[in-house]
């Protein structure tokens, strides 16, 4: 009796996670778009497109010559999606790791600075 | 250039260093966890369910739920903090004993999201507690809840070493 029980169980391929200890086994399973990331630097003079469609005001984009530098903080992101989608440039993509958290709140602020040489 | 954000961190390495040890040490082995809504949409509640269910078994590692906050080692605070839920959050925090962690979940418990511009809005939960790990993402999945609760255990350890 026990013994059909389990064998039904594994048949049907149901497992408990293995994570932390397999983390990037079990992160790799799947891909979720929780989390974007900046690439690298926007060269982009005219466009404010990010800035502007960011619900959450979690993009910020400060003007230096020839490009803007930019600033991202994962801690006010709601994932919609809308700067990966609508970037010409192609400067945000959704980052791999989704299991982010911090101890400190800082740490979620990524930046890029402006600068063609960047 | 490109932010870090630690895809590569060893969390076998971790085991090695004995995660499993400390949460022995500390919580005997039973960290338990106290979630607290205090003005969320209730996708973060599904996550933070998600944690107890078969798959993620978060009792596998040691960590419970438990109803009371006297019985709780963490409080895990989701959604925007509204002001009639301040006063609340203030005394289920003051009824834990010590040492009580703090875990800020989802974009709303960190920042606001999408309700940082209302008015019924208190303001992040750091403002009003101290917090030993942030968890963003709207909702965060399961997997980043489990790293911001070992997180929080790892954090106090290292204040106490410093
Ligand atoms: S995914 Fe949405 S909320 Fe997050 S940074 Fe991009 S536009 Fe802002
Ligand atoms: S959407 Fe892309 S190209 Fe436009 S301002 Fe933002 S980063 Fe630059
Ligand atoms: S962080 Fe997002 S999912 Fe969680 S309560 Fe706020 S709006 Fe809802």
């Amino acid at each position: 009796m026990r013994a059909e029980w389990l064998l039904s169980g594994l048949a049907s391929g149901r497992v408990t996670t293995t994570y932390p200890r397999q983390r990037e086994q079990e992160l790799s399973r799947r891909r979720w778009n929780s989390v974007p990331t900046l690439n690298g630097p926007c060269s982009d003079t005219a466009c404010r497109e990010c800035s502007e469609v960011c619900p959450t005001d979690a993009i910020t984009r400060v003007e230096t010559q020839g490009n803007a530098a930019l600033r991202l903080d994962v801690g006010a992101c709601i994932a919609c999606g809308r700067c990966v989608d609508r970037c010409p440039e192609g400067v945000f993509s959704w980052a791999e790791a989704i299991d982010r958290a911090e101890v400190r709140k800082e740490r979620f602020i990524s930046t890029v600075e402006g600068g063609a040489d960047q | 250039m490109t932010a870090d954000h630690g895809i590569h961190a060893d969390w076998d390495e971790l085991e090695e260093q004995g995660m499993s040890a400390r949460l022995a040490r500390y919580f005997g082995h039973s960290l338990h966890i106290r979630h607290i809504d205090v003005g969320s949409c209730n996708a973060c509640e599904s996550e933070v369910l998600a944690l107890s269910n078969p798959y993620y078994n978060f009792h596998r590692l040691g960590l419970f739920f438990t109803h009371s906050p006297r019985h709780a080692d963490v409080l895990l605070v989701t959604g925007a903090l509204t002001r009639a839920m301040a006063p609340v959050l203030r005394e289920t925090y003051d009824a834990m004993p010590r040492p009580r962690l703090v875990v800020a979940t989802g974009v709303c418990a960190l920042h606001g999201g999408v309700f940082a511009n209302s008015s019924r809005f208190v303001g992040p939960v750091d403002s009003v507690l101290p917090v030993d790990a942030y968890i963003p993402g709207c909702p965060p999945n399961p997997y980043a809840l489990l790293q911001g609760l070992l997180k929080a255990i790892q954090s106090r350890e290292e204040a106490k070493s410093s």
